[in-house]
């Protein structure tokens, strides 16, 4: 007893202040330096005291629900309510009156309903007090509710309206739009439940400047319904320039004292807009441009249901996994791309093309994280291969969907097959909550994956060692001696040769092995020119690198007749120190890791075998999954 | 009278380009039968709510073996076409029979997935059937199914409250209206083979 007392009392000696000195009681004389020495030690526990996250939080940022206008014209149902519902485990049934349910709930979710006419046809149909009090909009929620032709005669007279430009003020009011605003973000505060389930609040500005030249970003808030209200969130009626959302988002800052960070996404479809170095308007990008983008765009959405754009296979023919769930024949309506389009669309161009922006502006405007998220348009949002729900209702399982249209804007179509199931983020958090999950993403401690939940960790430093990879603990290891994923390499420090990175993935419990690791590898050389190269770090199995430097294909036990396969090859887990080989102490470069599985099958293979379809040749019926982990960046000198 | 504004097929497309945000589903120009490229077939559910269920019941019953199994591909073009406006002609010569006296009632049934309208107008005369109509009028009761479903009723291996109860059939109208239907479906379902346009005309 009276050791456990003065053990306390030194522990509390030795945490106010430096102080020592000999004690004498009648237990003896104890000298503060041994003391000091015990209490140094690790606990039993080795989690006890640590303050480095310790397990990725599953979700996405990237929703929509029958609050978005195309989403409700499109048949969709499911409002955000039932949306939050399902992200939390919930079973709900579908637009198409299906039970839906997901394999895992998620951690957190933001429904990024389209702020543009926010809530107000699914408002008319529900009869919202605030657009009640306009007798057309009485009407017309009457004449929907009515079904039938009285549905559809509210439709033309809206259409017409619309065409006429006399629509009801309600629809197009400012007014309007903060009142579904605060009514969505009060749907959202109530499945809020901090450590159990974040809901996220936020939006998608949906730009489509020039006609379909996709220049979307989702607001996200670190805010509470309190922050959130205070502002009413923009629309592309108000502008349609990225540089008027970062306005808005300072606006929004300075008066609430809250925080706002922007993820643009589908680069892919922006037919060279997302990354290129004019503004929209063809005006060359400033250093006010440069160093605001960086301010408020920490996060790019590398992946979703409408593609994959981590990088284009004619960019980069190296890249054996480069053609991966590519959309490439235009922007969002399908509109060609023009020459030289392609350079301008995709992460990893966009972060070799940063690195020279930071060489003339001083300032890296696309020094971006990795998030992943569906932007599925039917309130449900999915990515496993085997539960796919589509893009919109007409894409919701269905035995059409091995032929149908996901896009047809006169004739130039998209089929259904080539929607992806795709993706989520993991966000290294230390708690799940709106602040630590947003602080997270703010600080690029977050990766995006094809849908698979497999567990990644990252860290880049000076002095990892081949041993480190032997230990159980790649956090405590990764955190003590380097940076983790999103962050810039400490300087170089005396004697260093090279920067090296630990990389661990272990698989998704429901997924495929891990075929290998890769760390992409971006520079400016001597000359200022772009480069890159791709390495392949561990690998599953005993494969030799051929002559090219490659390892050979895993190969593939898909049973396509079945729809399933075996992790018979592969592993479940891949841990490994890997040197630059390469590296150039005087060449700005940044890093990043490619987890890749074995192949499994694609949903179109679910499909196949569950309705008995046959699906076009050109159809993938395999998919590899893959993790895209943030960044880690080094600067000379840096 | 049909909708002023035009073809319900336009409306449709018209309601697609007029949504806000990007990557809307494809609008309808055509039937399905026509061009199964261009079907909208999400935009039923803002008009209908839970039109699409119907979707969903009916492939679920042809894997359940209550409808016949599909076929792949999937019928389009003229003979599909001409298989569907048979089965709706046929349905209509059924109705005329099956209406009770007096009865006036005006029913729009879409088939779905392709979109194809038929619009029958029931009356003292008998019944006038117009397949691949633009779409229904205002005031009629509309009906969502299947032209599978359509088949099983004339066959007799199907009736109406049945395929209602399975989902595979659904009614939007005023309560009178729909009892009226539901009736006169019923009966339509319940018949013996009738010489077709024994009462009835048609339009294509």
């Amino acid at each position: 007893m009276i050791f456990r007392t003065l053990a306390v009392s030194f522990a509390g000696v030795l945490v106010s202040g430096p102080v020592f000195a000999q004690v004498t009681t009648d237990a003896g004389t104890i000298d503060p330096a041994k003391i000091e020495r015990f209490f140094n030690q690790p606990g039993y526990s080795p989690y006890a005291g640590h303050n480095y996250p310790m397990r990725p939080l599953w979700g996405e940022i990237h929703l929509h629900t029958s609050w978005s206008g195309d989403a409700i014209a499109g048949g969709t149902r499911v409002g955000p309510d039932d949306a939050l519902r399902y992200a939390e485990g919930h079973e709900i049934t579908s637009s198409t009156g299906q039970q839906v349910r997901l394999s895992r709930p998620y951690d957190y979710m933001m429904v990024a309903d389209h702020s543009d006419a926010l809530g107000v046809m699914s408002g008319v149909l529900a009869g919202e007090s605030a657009l009640m009090a306009d007798p057309q909009l009485k009407k017309w929620n009457q004449g929907m509710n009515a079904g039938g032709a009285e549905a559809s005669k509210v439709m033309i007279e809206i259409i017409t309206a619309q065409g006429e430009g006399k629509l009801p003020k309600p629809m197009t009011d400012n007014d309007t739009q903060f009142d579904m605003w605060r009514k969505m973000t009060e749907i959202v505060e109530s499945h809020n439940d901090p450590g159990r389930f974040t809901a996220l609040i936020g939006y998608e500005w949906t730009s489509n400047f020039g006609g379909g030249n996709n220049l979307h970003r989702n607001v996200v808030y670190r805010d509470g319904k309190s922050f959130a209200d205070q502002v009413r969130p923009m629309t592309t009626f108000d502008s349609e320039q990225p540089r008027d959302l970062w306005d808005w988002m300072q606006g929004y800052e300075d008066k609430t004292g809250g925080k706002v960070l922007a993820v643009p996404h589908n680069g892919n479809l922006s037919n060279g807009l997302m990354f290129s170095t004019e503004t929209p308007d063809g005006h060359p990008i400033d250093q006010k441009w440069v160093e605001t983008r960086a301010r408020w765009e920490p996060l790019y959405e590398i992946t979703q249901g409408k593609g994959t754009s981590e990088q284009h296979p004619s960019l980069a023919p190296a890249d054996e996994f480069a053609n991966f769930e590519i959309w490439d024949k235009g922007n969002l309506n399908v509109k060609p791309k023009k020459p030289g389009d392609l350079n301008y669309e995709y992460a990893r161009e966009a972060l070799k093309r940063g690195l020279k922006l930071e060489q003339e502006f001083g300032t890296n405007p696309f020094k971006f994280g990795f998030v992943g998220s569906t932007d599925a348009h039917t309130g449900v949002s999915s990515t496993e291969e085997n539960n796919f729900w589509g893009k919109f209702p007409n894409s919701e399982p269905s035995p059409e969907r091995s032929t149908g249209n996901a896009f047809d804007f006169e004739g130039r179509t998209i089929k259904d097959w080539q929607l992806g199931a795709s993706g989520l983020t993991a966000v290294w958090a230390g708690e799940n909550s709106r602040a630590s999950i947003w602080d997270a993403m703010k600080r690029k401690e977050v990766y995006a994956t094809t849908g698979t939940r497999m567990f990644v960790r990252f860290f880049g430093g000076w002095d990892f060692a081949a041993e480190d990879a032997l230990r159980r603990d790649p956090a405590a290891v990764g955190y003590g001696k380097g940076v983790p994923m999103g962050s810039d390499l400490p300087p170089v420090p005396d004697g260093a040769k090279a920067p090296s990175f630990l990389v661990a993935a272990l698989k998704d419990p429901l997924s495929g092995n891990l075929d290998r690791i890769q760390i992409v590898k971006g520079w400016l050389d001597a000359k200022g020119e772009m480069q890159e190269h791709v390495y392949d770090v561990v690998w599953a199995g005993d494969r030799k690198p051929g002559a090219d430097g490659k390892v050979p294909l895993v190969g593939s036990t898909v049973d396509l007749p079945n729809a399933t396969w075996t992790n018979t090859i592969g592993a479940p887990e891949l841990i490994a120190v890997w040197h630059d080989p390469d590296f150039d102490p005087a060449l700005k470069a940044f890093y990043y890791a490619r987890v890749i599985e074995i192949p499994t099958p694609r949903w179109t293979a679910y499909d196949a075998a569950y309705f008995k379809e046959t699906f076009a040749p050109e159809v993938p019926m395999e998919v590899t999954e893959r993790a895209y982990a943030s960044p880690i960046w080094y600067t000379p000198g840096g | 009278m049909t909708l002023a504004a035009g073809r319900w097929r336009a409306v449709l497309a018209a309601a697609t380009a007029a949504c806000v945000g990007g990557g809307a589903p494809s609008p309808v120009l055509a039937c399905g039968y026509e061009n199964p490229d261009a079907v909208a077939l999400g935009s039923l559910n803002w008009a209908y709510p839970d039109a699409l269920h119907v979707h969903t019941a009916v492939w679920q019953a042809e894997d359940a073996g209550i409808l016949p199994p599909r076929v792949q591909p999937s019928p389009a073009g003229p003979l599909a076409f001409y298989r569907a406006a048979a089965t709706m002609t046929r349905f209509g010569a059924r109705l005329a029979d099956a209406r009770a006296p007096g009865t006036e009632l005006a029913i729009s049934v879409v088939l779905i997935p392709q979109v194809m309208w038929t619009r029958y107008q029931i009356g003292p005369e008998g019944t006038h059937t117009t397949t691949h109509a633009d779409g229904p009028a205002a005031g009629d009761l509309v009906v969502v199914t299947g032209e599978k479903v359509m088949r099983a009723i004339l066959d007799g291996r199907l009736n109406g409250a049945e395929a209602e109860r399975l989902g595979l059939l659904r009614l939007y109208g005023r309560d009178g209206q729909s009892a009226a239907a539901r009736a006169v479906i019923m009966r339509a379902g319940s018949q013996d083979r009738v010489a077709a346009g024994a009462s009835g005309t048609t339009d294509f």
